[in-house]
């Protein structure tokens, strides 16, 4: 598998199905950080994917000296969520988006605190706090899909990851 | 731990073994390769080696070129007497009358251009079904030349970075020239744009400050030149500043950083148009024509065309066959015969070239990716680009499997979302 910079100098060379790549690693978080912005899962996917094309209609744009791809597409995605929460005439909380902002850019970069995450993840009790959190944050799905598949209610999968997340926060402090 | 860091740090330590969504991740490669979209890296993909100004000289009849020589002369001397207060150029085309092209569409020729540092596309042909009239395509295109050169003066005036994206890692900074606007009002403190219809564009009001500047006919003028119902486009720079860690007064700030966002408008630009000679799904009405590349006598679809993939080739089988002296060359046409694995396309200028394709693409075309796209098949009369490697030197009508680096299928489309079309 390319890393990340050979992948986008395949893509300028012509080679677009590599682009899959990059989709695959960073659909989720765009997904999860596109929905904290409107609240709204439906609108988060649209905009996560209108982000996806709209950075590989500028990949040439993009210089892997100044910043990392997944700071440069966070940013195209945030963009896009605030112009289209001012279109449909929504509060855009600046201050709000920017700390996640700033959070989803910094983690990319602590890889010790991300192996520690990885770790505490293995400790979950039960552990299918563990799968669902995965279910959710790594492998993109929607608070829904989970329901359907542990014949529960969203909000039962809302409880189970606000558990999961404070068990993991325990761990992590 | 904010509950915003905890989820970052969930979502980056993600297992690169990790299942996606595929439907997702296929959806946005659908839209990349059948390209809904503007794509600067796919025009690139497909794209046409820029014709010099001569070389589309040639493409004309003489009287032309003897009015096109006068005319430059008049260009360059009025440019030379008014530079020193100009801000750019004035942005100038000058259109061939409408006839109808290869493909049965109205088309008109670029006689000459002067709309910011690229050169215009050689040809736009209007799309079937479109909203303008052949004869609006002039205007549409006189609009997007001098917005075109509007953006090259910002991008040149206020990007810090050489491609005008970032400033740096801690400044990103993004210059941008809306879209055509009209005034509501206007005063020493602020502007209110009036609501953008069929864009959903609400009604914006923006502050101003003393040090925004003023252009009419590119040049700096009062605020004054400036009132209600005046349609314009703004330059606005998006800046965002993350705070030194070492600056901070906060924990959060200190292992986060934080950042602040501030836009402001920093020129606004009164337009010579009508608002509707702006508007974009007009530009999107037009197919821009160009030179193909290494293919310079021919014709090749640029602009808002679209294209599905047919067959991806792998580049480096060529080349060294080839050698050092291959180069990329692009040829389009509408397909004449099929026979299994080879089948010939005519191109613009009525040449017929035969492609040996390594397999028999098309029938796995029409068989298995159809059916995502509309159910178009590709048949006789359908449009393909074929992007192949040949010696720079060499001219071939006959293209072999080993030469082919892509193939796709030309489509039509006059705005995202709309029933895939054949071109």
């Amino acid at each position: 598998m390319m890393n990340e910079n050979e992948c986008i100098a395949a893509i300028l060379n012509g080679d677009a199905e590599q682009y899959r790549q990059l989709v695959g690693r960073y659909q989720s978080g765009l997904i999860i950080h596109c929905e904290n912005i409107t609240k709204n899962r439906h609108d988060g996917e649209d905009l996560a994917q209108d982000a996806f094309i709209k950075a590989f209609e500028n990949l040439k744009q993009f210089s892997s000296e100044k910043a990392a791809f997944s700071t440069w597409l966070y940013r195209i995605a945030t963009n896009l969520c605030i112009d289209f929460m001012r279109r449909n005439k929504r509060k855009v909380v600046l201050t709000s988006i920017e700390e996640r902002l700033v959070a989803v850019e910094s983690s990319y970069e602590e890889v010790e605190m991300v192996e520690y995450v990885r770790d505490a993840l293995k400790r979950l009790e039960p552990p299918k706090y563990a799968s669902v959190l995965k279910a959710y944050f790594w492998e993109g799905r929607s608070y829904e899909a989970i329901a359907k598949e542990y014949s529960t209610s969203t909000n039962t999968v809302g409880t189970w990851i606000r558990r999961a997340k404070h068990q993991l926060k325990e761990k992590l402090s | 731990m904010k509950d915003s860091e905890l989820e970052a740090f969930i979502i980056a330590s993600r297992d690169k073994h990790t299942r996606s969504d595929d439907t997702f991740t296929n959806n946005v490669m659908d839209k990349i390769t059948s390209i809904e979209i503007i794509s600067p890296v796919v025009r690139m993909m497909s794209t046409n080696k820029k014709e010099s100004f001569f070389m589309k000289l040639s493409h004309l009849p003489k009287f032309a070129i003897i009015a096109i020589a006068v005319g430059s002369l008049v260009v360059l001397s009025s440019t030379a007497y008014a530079a020193y207060k100009l801000l750019w150029e004035k942005p100038e085309v000058s259109l061939s009358q409408p006839e109808t092209s290869a493909s049965g569409r109205d088309e008109v020729s670029l006689l000459f251009s002067q709309c910011g540092k690229d050169e215009m596309p050689a040809k736009y042909e209007l799309k079937k079904g479109a909203p303008i009239k052949p004869e609006q395509i002039g205007a549409v295109v006189a609009a997007q030349c001098e917005l075109k050169a509007i953006n090259d003066w910002a991008m040149a005036t206020y990007a810090q970075g050489k491609d005008g994206f970032f400033g740096d890692a801690r400044t990103h900074e993004i210059p941008m020239v809306s879209l055509a606007r009209k005034i509501k009002t206007i005063n020493s403190s602020s502007v209110t744009f009036a609501e953008l219809q069929g864009y959903g564009y609400p009604e914006e009001t923006f502050d101003i400050s003393k040090d925004v500047r003023y252009i009419a006919s590119g040049q700096e003028v009062d605020r004054g030149t400036f009132k209600a119902n005046d349609i314009v486009a703004y330059v606005a720079l998006s800046k965002t500043v993350q705070t030194p860690k070492e600056q901070c007064k906060t924990d959060a700030c200190r292992t986060f950083g934080e950042y602040r966002g501030v836009n402001r408008i920093v020129a606004i630009v009164k337009l010579d148009k009508p608002l509707q000679d702006y508007d974009q799904r007009a530009w999107q009405s037009l197919t821009e024509l160009s030179p193909c590349m290494g293919n310079p006598s021919e014709y090749c679809l640029g602009g808002y065309s679209g294209a599905i993939d047919v067959y991806m080739g792998n580049p480096r089988n060529s080349s060294s066959q080839s050698g050092d002296r291959s180069t990329t060359k692009q040829i389009e046409g509408t397909v004449e015969a099929i026979e299994g694995t080879i089948f010939t396309i005519k191109a613009t200028s009525g040449a017929v070239y035969t492609i040996k394709a390594p397999k028999d693409i098309i029938r796995e075309f029409n068989a298995n990716k159809s059916a995502n796209y509309n159910n178009e098949k590709i048949g006789i009369g359908s449009t393909l680009s074929i992007r192949y490697l040949e010696d720079k030197d060499t001219h071939t009508t006959t293209i072999n499997g080993d030469m082919i680096e892509y193939i796709s299928f030309k489509i039509e489309i006059l705005k995202k979302g709309d029933p895939i079309k054949p071109y």
